[in-house]
């Protein structure tokens, strides 16, 4: 029961923020669309970080969202039954593409990390 | 009727998640595994598409807060992000970068059309954040979430071949690679490279969303 009410609490705490956020996003949205969950999370970050909340008041219930992320999108990808005349007559381009573009991406984020580490290391010992 | 979906979906991750722990190799992606259950239960069985995608509908309608979660991991990982603050920035920024110029580039020499390839560009990033950019863009949310799942399938599996060739060595970076290319999969590869890669990974993955995010917002904004 008392895990129960905690459970509660907490989705009512995450509730309350992304509402916020989508508030928010309604508001701004004649200047700039900004997604009200990202708002959201940018609310969660800063009263993180200010201690107004601590982690133990949300931590169960968004390990729990963040473990089983993937969970929410099944039903997106079975959609794949209606939209497999779109994906058929290209999947090996879609394929070379998502190959390609994957390892150029890692490869250079991670060289470029450590090209700027081995820059600041340079400079601390200059120093 | 809305129950038939959200069942079938229950169960088909179930099986997936034992599948994925029974035969640990990165293939056995949840979303995939399970989606493809769906599809062969609606292929040959009396369910039709149409049965289950209310239940469907119902589970995606309440997937928006996920991204407000996603607070928690860049909270956690605040220190190593205070420590190599520049080293991460350049990193994201690199990895947005040759993302987005890639995926068009490549994609606009193989001859595909303009809606596949603003599907296919927020692929690197995790699939809360990529279906907000795929929106932006009028892409086709569907299709970004199967090529999400796909690039981060193999960028886990490909990691360790593409750091030996472009002879990275530091587990920080080796992090950041991974969470940039290919989001939460990747990051549970980092974190069996070591807790440092883990860390820098999970950071990546956040902050890479937040900025290509950041850039679709100016990019919706100036067209």
């Amino acid at each position: 029961m008392k895990l129960f009410m905690q459970v509660i609490k907490e989705m009512v705490i995450i509730m309350v923020i992304y509402y916020t956020g989508l508030f928010l996003s309604q508001v701004i949205r004649p200047i700039i669309l900004i997604p009200g969950n990202i708002i959201g999370m940018f609310i969660l970050f800063v009263l993180l970080n200010m201690g107004i909340l601590k982690v133990d008041h949300i931590k169960k219930v968004s390990s729990f969202l963040l473990k089983h992320m993937g969970f929410f999108f099944i039903p997106l990808g079975a959609a794949i039954y209606v939209l497999v005349d779109i994906v058929q007559p290209i999947w090996l381009q879609i394929i070379i593409v998502i190959v390609l573009t994957t390892v150029l991406v890692m490869g250079l984020t991670g060289k470029s990390v450590e090209w700027m580490m081995k820059k600041d290391k340079n400079k601390e010992v200059r120093q | 009727m809305i129950l038939i979906g959200i069942s079938l979906t229950v169960v088909a991750y179930m099986i997936s998640l034992y599948l994925s722990k029974r035969f640990r190799i990165s293939l056995m992606n949840p979303i995939l595994i399970s989606a493809a259950i769906i599809v062969a239960t609606i292929y040959w069985t009396p369910l039709t598409y149409e049965l289950y995608k209310p239940g469907g509908d119902a589970i995606v309608s309440v997937l928006g807060p996920l991204v407000v979660v996603l607070a928690v991991p860049l909270y956690n990982n605040k220190s190593v992000l205070l420590k190599y603050y520049k080293a991460i920035s350049v990193g994201i920024m690199t990895g947005v970068i040759v993302s987005a110029v890639s995926v068009v580039g490549i994609s606009l020499l193989l001859n595909l059309e303009a809606d596949i390839i603003w599907s296919m560009l927020p692929k690197s990033i995790t699939s809360p954040m990529a279906i907000e950019v795929a929106i932006m863009l009028d892409g086709i949310v569907e299709l970004t979430v199967l090529f999400v799942a796909c690039t981060g399938i193999l960028g886990a599996a490909i990691g360790p071949s593409v750091f030996q060739l472009f002879r990275i060595k530091d587990d920080t970076a080796k992090g950041i690679g991974l969470g940039a290319a290919s989001h939460g999969v990747g990051t549970s590869k980092a974190v069996e490279i070591s807790g440092e890669a883990g860390a820098a990974s999970s950071l990546a993955m956040v902050l890479s969303g937040v900025v290509t995010i950041v850039i679709a917002i100016i990019f919706v904004r100036i067209i």
